[in-house]
This record gives structure tokens, sequence and C-alpha cells, in this order.
């Protein structure tokens, strides 16, 4: 009998355990509902805006215990950040702690939640509803885990695409670090073109560069020019041996002949007084100072040959067709002393002395020079002749910012194995890295890099509608024709100006209304022999020694064409009213930037000779409101009745630096 | 000797234990046919600040299917979706509302002229979010009377 009892007790016994069991899993699953996070972070919330907010305001506001959420399908994303960033988009929370409080700035009016949600800018996994599923720390299994204040800007970059966007300091300054530092040579990049690249072409390199210039320069462009933009191939010295011997045979162009030319008379010193006198240092540097547009020329006598240098200066467009160096009016004479003293003074004492032994060199190893130049895809920036079908060597960066990363590609266990920890890496030190990679070493500084890092990153695999995206139309070529076309190539006006959006950036000025700005006797005047207008300035117009009917064409054809009619247009100028603009200028206080007579300050143009320089119907325009012609500008907007600038630009066109009294 | 005790407390546990999972888990399926969250548009959205739509206007926003007048005694907000088949009406000044599909037609406040439409157009009640943008409540259907004052 008992044995049929225990039986029952045990059967009892596992029913009620079993039943307990079912109850607990219940009541677990019931307790996840009912005390999530979001729900203890609501609850919080609401106590908050009891404090915060009036009775009646809180009755508009939205309704709490639901999981909020922002649903963009055209970006693909759910974002239910404001289930717990309740007060987000409520200026009455400024005050209160995250995650109730207040987005900070103004960006909420310009990026309005409903419309571009939390993760588009901030990354993160929008459709968790906790703390750490939202990742807004690095999550495993989640690769995009909310941006650092640091990368933040990545995301701008998704959207917008103009190579300078504003307010996003570190993604415009990575976009122009991959742009100088042609990454677009070996890599496809959506946003860069090939047009920005300017390496020298090759053809002709063995009648230019000294042998031994030609091996320190391959073993580290940087031991040479500290701002060399060849990154470093870490070659071996045979492949060292290979391409030198290859590129020393390229001789495609002999330079102009320079038999002629006696060298015995040739005087440095009256050279160094040519490259004074042509502004050189506008665009290259010497001993620390200039620009940076053109090589740096310390050095430049242990670098190229002399017959070489001779034929560039009298004609870069020889063997370099697309340089941005102009062509002078020079004399022979003047070229023979200017190479005497950039050949003779320039040189670096301590660089390898040329070995006067003629060596045979084998075709074997010139072929095997060409073989280290395609392997290392020196074509890419180098554009040589025979080489243009061959493609990027990189791959594309398309998706970068999208990159599976793991730790197998770190070679260093102690480095986090992030995205922008790669790409900082592959940016810094390739080598360091577990693929074997073929990327050079750029040396880019740390900022630079992390800058860099910003712009990669915001290159995204997903394609956004083109509603999303912002950009800036890509200006177009302008090239000139005819006899001022002709003028304008030789030179190279548009190395430093712009016009149209097209051209290059030293000169801070647009051509396009310049034919309005300026005097036509002015402009032929300037052309022919550039005076300085802003005497601060390092870089200054070169004196190309144009002739007088070179200057006249193009002050024609720029007073005909580049003009804005809106300012044409005729201003009363009388003595009375040039005396009211003569007290204006004391009580403005204009002296204090612009000097007058060699006496004020120099941040503005000298404005001693704008009575002959300047045309009144621009003056008054800009006087008007020098933001509207210059965003941006350091002239200040004094908010000038119509008659004050009336008066300033009279008194401005009595003053001239010509004593003959002739006044305009 | 206790085991018929033992027995009935064990089994009334489990008893009550295996009701209360059911009728738990039951609850529990019923609550998971309405979900926290849909992928759908938001029931309640800005629209923009008051002063876009002039004081005796009717503004069509077709993002999001409605009509928004401002009159003297405030703003009010009726959808542009026809209870028949779902066309978007016109909005006709003085008259009314006329559906291109099937000509129903509809009084100033979305009331049922001629068919073959079978319900007055929906009104939707209207909020201000704190940076003062009017908020559309589709979820909350409001009288003809309705009125918003800023």
């Amino acid at each position: 009998m008992r044995t049929p009892q225990r039986a029952s007790v045990r059967f009892h016994l596992a029913f009620a355990v079993l039943g307990v069991t079912f109850l607990a899993i219940f009541s677990w699953v019931f307790l996840k509902e009912y005390l999530a996070e979001w729900r203890t972070t609501q609850a919080q919330f609401d106590q908050l805006q009891r404090r915060v907010k009036d009775p009646h305001a809180l009755s508009l506001a939205a309704p709490l215990g639901e999981i909020q959420q922002i649903w963009l399908p055209d970006l693909n994303r759910v974002d239910r950040c404001p289930t717990c960033h309740l007060g987000i988009d409520d200026p009455a929370f400024v005050s209160a702690p995250e995650p109730y409080t207040t987005h900070p700035g103004a960006w909420l009016r310009t990026h309005a939640p409903d419309r571009f949600g939390c993760t588009s800018c901030h990354g993160g996994q929008g459709e968790a509803t906790d703390f750490r599923n939202a990742a807004h720390q690095p999550i495993p299994y989640w690769s995009d885990p909310m941006r650092s204040p640091q990368l933040i800007e990545a995301n701008c970059g998704a959207c917008h695409r103009e190579r300078r966007p504003r307010q996003a300091v570190w993604l415009e300054k990575g976009r122009e670090v991959i742009a100088n530092a042609g990454c677009i040579a070996c890599h496809d990049i959506p946003g860069f073109s090939l047009e920005e690249l300017r390496a020298p072409r090759l053809e002709s390199v063995g009648y230019k560069v000294r042998p031994e210039w030609l091996r320190t320069w391959l073993a580290d462009p940087k031991a040479y020019l500290a701002q060399a933009r060849m990154p470093n191939f870490r070659l071996e010295p045979p492949e060292i041996d290979s391409l030198s011997a290859f590129l020393l045979a390229q001789r495609e162009t002999a330079p102009l002949d320079s038999a002629g030319i006696d060298w015995s008379k040739a005087d440095r010193d009256r050279g160094r007084t040519v490259f004074g006198e042509a502004r050189c240092v506008t665009c290259h540097r010497l001993e620390g100072r200039g620009g940076t547009m053109g090589p740096e020329l310390t050095t430049v006598g242990s670098k190229v040959g002399r017959a070489w240098l001779f034929s560039f200066i009298k004609d870069p467009t020889h063997d370099q067709p697309g340089t941005l160096m102009l062509r002078y009016r020079f004399t022979d004479d003047q070229i023979r002393d200017l190479v005497a003293y950039l050949t003779e003074d320039l040189i670096d004492p301590g660089a390898p002395q040329a070995s006067s032994e003629v060596r045979y060199v084998e075709p074997a190893l010139i072929e095997r020079g060409r073989e280290a130049f395609v392997r290392h895809g020196c074509y890419g920036c180098h554009r040589f002749s025979g080489m243009v079908d061959l493609g990027k060597i990189g791959p594309s960066l398309l998706g970068i910012g999208d990159r599976a990363i793991e730790a197998a590609d770190f070679r260093n266990a102690a480095v986090v194995p992030s995205r922008p920890n790669w790409l900082f890496l592959k940016l810094r030190a390739p080598d360091t890295l577990a693929d074997q990679s073929r990327m050079p070493t750029f040396n880019f500084s740390e900022p630079d890099a992390a800058a860099a890092v910003v712009a990669l990153l915001s290159i995204r695999r997903a394609d956004l509608p083109v509603s999303r995206v912002t950009d800036q139309p890509r200006p177009v070529r302008y090239e000139p024709q005819g006899t001022f076309g002709a003028l304008v190539a030789r030179y190279r006006c548009l190395s430093c100006h712009q016009t149209r959006g097209w051209g290059g950036e030293l000169s801070t000025v647009p051509l396009d209304r310049i034919g309005s700005q300026l005097q036509h006797a002015y402009l032929v005047s300037y052309l022919q022999l550039p005076s300085a207008v802003r005497v601060s300035l390092e870089e200054r117009m070169p004196w190309f020694r144009m002739t007088r009917e070179e200057a006249r064409t193009l002050a024609d054809y720029l007073a005909g064409v580049f003009v804005d009619d809106s300012l044409e247009r005729p201003v009363p100028l009388d003595a009375d009213a040039a005396r009211r603009g003569a007290r204006l200028y004391q009580t403005l206080g204009c002296r204090g930037c612009h000097s007058l007579g060699g006496t004020g300050g120099y941040v503005g143009p000298d404005l001693s000779d704008s009575g002959r320089r300047l045309k009144p119907g621009w003056i008054e325009a800009w006087l008007s409101d020098p933001g509207r012609w210059k965003p941006g500008t350091l002239q200040p907007n004094y908010g000038l009745k119509p008659e004050e600038a009336r008066s300033l630009t009279a008194y401005l066109m009595t003053l001239s630096t010509d004593r003959s009294g002739s006044t305009p | 000797m206790n085991d018929p005790t033992r027995r009935r407390f064990l089994f009334s546990t489990g008893v009550t234990s295996v009701v209360l999972s059911a009728c738990g888990f039951l609850g529990a399926t019923a609550r998971y046919l309405s979900p926290n969250v849909l992928y759908e548009p938001p029931h309640r959205f800005p629209i923009g600040s008051p002063e876009e739509f002039p004081p005796g206007t009717a503004t069509f926003l077709p993002e999001h299917r409605l009509f928004l007048f401002n009159n003297p005694a405030g703003f009010y907000a009726i959808s542009s979706v026809c209870t028949h088949l779902g066309c978007n009406v016109r909005h006709i000044v003085g008259e009314g509302f006329a559906c291109p599909c099937h000509g129903s037609r509809f009084d100033e406040n979305g009331q049922v002229v001629h068919g073959p439409a079978p319900e007055p157009l929906a009104w939707f009640g209207l909020s201000l979010s704190p940076r003062r943008e009017l908020v559309v409540n589709t979820r909350q259907p409001v009288q003809p009377e309705y009125r918003f004052r800023v």
C-alpha cells in the first residue's frame, strides 16, 4: 500500500515544482516587460517634468508609457532614442541631467529630429531601448557605435559632400588632407577627382635630375624636402637601383638648346636679383619662407641639372605641359644668371657628390625598374605615356566607412580593434597592420591623420536618396581661347586666381568682376609692373615682364568681360562730399587697418592711390556691404547710409600718389 | 500520516501555479498582438510653426494627407483622405471638399453632402510642441467645432 502512496506524493511534488517553475518563468517575462529600463527612465522624467513645466504645458506634452520612435524608411533607420531622451527638443530641460537634457546648440533647428532621426548624426543602435544595447559605448556585434565628439563629423559628411562643409572643421581638414596627399592616384574615392593631381611628368626625367639626388629621393622624399608630397615607398636598395636606372633612361624630350650660352659670364648676384624681382618666393619656399605651390628651392642646385633648368625657366611647358609655373619674359642672359644662382648658391653641402665614372647600365636592370614603377603604382601620380590604362593600384574607398574590422587586422594586440583605429594606423604606419599592403608611408601628422580618418569614415556604402545629399557643383574647367587665352596660359593666371569657381586659391579675390573694380589704366600699369597693394603679404603677383601690348590685351578683356553691370554706375563726386568723406575716414577709424602715404595699418590694402586704382561704383558698393562681395572679409560693415558711402567714395577717389596734379 | 495534507498542499500549489501561468501566458499572448511600436509613420508629427500658415488660409500637406486651416477662431486640421476609397479630396473655397475619384462631396466641415463616401472626413487634434511647432495627432479624433488657439 505504501508504494502507490509514495508514488502519488512524488507525482504531486513534481506537479507542484513544475507549476512553480512555470510561474517563475512567466513572472520573469512579466517583470522584463514592465520593469524595462525605458519605463523607469520615463517615470523619472515624469517626476522631473512636473517640477519643470506648468500643468497646461504638461497636458500638451507627448504621452508617456509608450516607446517613442522616429521612422525614416528612406534612410533605413528606426530611432527609438526619444523614448528616453524625452526633453531633447524642449528648451525647458536645458539644465536637466542626461538623458533628459535639451540638445545643445541650434542643431535641431536645422536637423529636425522627425526628419533626420538621431543615429544619422550620432551613430548607435537606434532600435534598442536600453542604454547598453543602444551602443552608447562600443559593444560587440554592433559595428556602428555612437560617435565620439572627435569623430562625429564623419556622420555630417555622409550627407554633406561638399569639399568644404560649413561648421565641420575636422571633416573639412580631412578632405583637404586626402586631396593634397593624392590618395586619388591609387584609390577611387567618391567626391574626389584626378584633376587635383599635380605630380611632374617623368618621360624626360633623365635630363632633369642628378642621379645621386634621385637615389636619396627614392629612399625617402622627406629627407630632401620636409613638405614633399611624395610618400615613402619603403623601397629596398635593389629596387632603388633599378628604379633610378629606369628613370634616368627616360629621355623623351630633350631640353631647349642652351649650347650657345656662355656660362662663364653668368653672374649669380644678378641672378639673385632676378629671383627677388620676379617674386619667385610667392610660390617657392626658400630657407623656410615663401609659398608652397611650387617645390621648395633651398637646395634645388643639388637636385636638377643646369641645362634642364635653363630650358624649364625658358618654357616650363616644354616637358611639363600641365605645370602651374608661368613663362616669364626673361632674356637668355637673365635666365643664365638665374640658373647660375639656383644651381650654384642653392645647394646642399651634405648631398652625395656626383661620381664621375661612367657605368654601363644593363637593359635588364631598366626593365626591372619599369616593373617596380608599375608595381608601386608610380604611374598613378606621375602620368606616363604608355601607362594610361593600367587602372588604379589600390582598392576603391567606396564604403570604407563601413569596413568590417577584426582583431586579426592588427598586429599589435594592445590596439582596440575599431574602425577608426584601423584607419588611423593605416594612414600613419601602414606597415604595422596585418595585411602586407603596398600602401606607402605618408608621415601624416597626428592631427592630419585624425582628420583624414573623419573624412574617410564619412564615405559610406549606403546609397542615400538624392534629396538627403548636399553637394556643390564641381567647377567647370575655364579655358579662355584666342589672344587672351594664350596670355592666360602663358602667365598661368589661373594657377593663383579664380574665376567662375575655377582656378587656384592663392589670390583671395576672384577675377569675376575685376574689370568693374579696377581702372583700366591702372590694370595696364599693374600687369606690367605689379606693385604691392597689401604690403604685409608674402605672396605677391610676380613681375612677368610682360609687354605693354600684352598688358593692354589682358586689361581690355578684363574691362570688357570680367564686369558686373550693377557696379558700373556713376557716383557723383564733388568736393563737398569728399570733405565729408575725409572726416568720416577719421571718425570710422579706417586708418587702423589701411595706410595712407605710409602711415596707418597694414591689415587692409594701402589706399594711397585708390583714386587712380579703384572704380567709384565698386568702392560705394563695397563700403555699403562688404560681406556681400566677400563673405568673411575683415572689412567691417559700418551700416553706412547711402550718402555716407558716397562721401567716402568721393574722398577715396581724390587720393592719388601721382604728384603731377592730374586728378581723375 | 501527513501524506494527505502534504499531497493536498502540493496539488493546490501546482494547480494555482499552472492556472496563474496559463492565464499569464494567455495574457502575454494577447498583449503580443498589440506591439509597442510598428514600422509606420508616427501618429503625432510636427507640421511647422503657426506663422507658416497665415490667417484665412487652407494649406494642403500632401506628405501627411491633411488640410490645415487657420481661421479667426483658430487652427484645425481635416484629413484629405476620402472615406470611400481613400483618394485625396480637393478643397474648393466656399463649397467644401470634392473627391476626384467617385464624386463624393463634403461641406466645409467635412460632412458628407452626397455619396458614395459613407462617413465625414476625419478631424485631427492639434497641440503645440515646446519649440512652438504645430503638432497633429491622428489618433485624437475631434469634433467639427474644434479650434486650436496658439
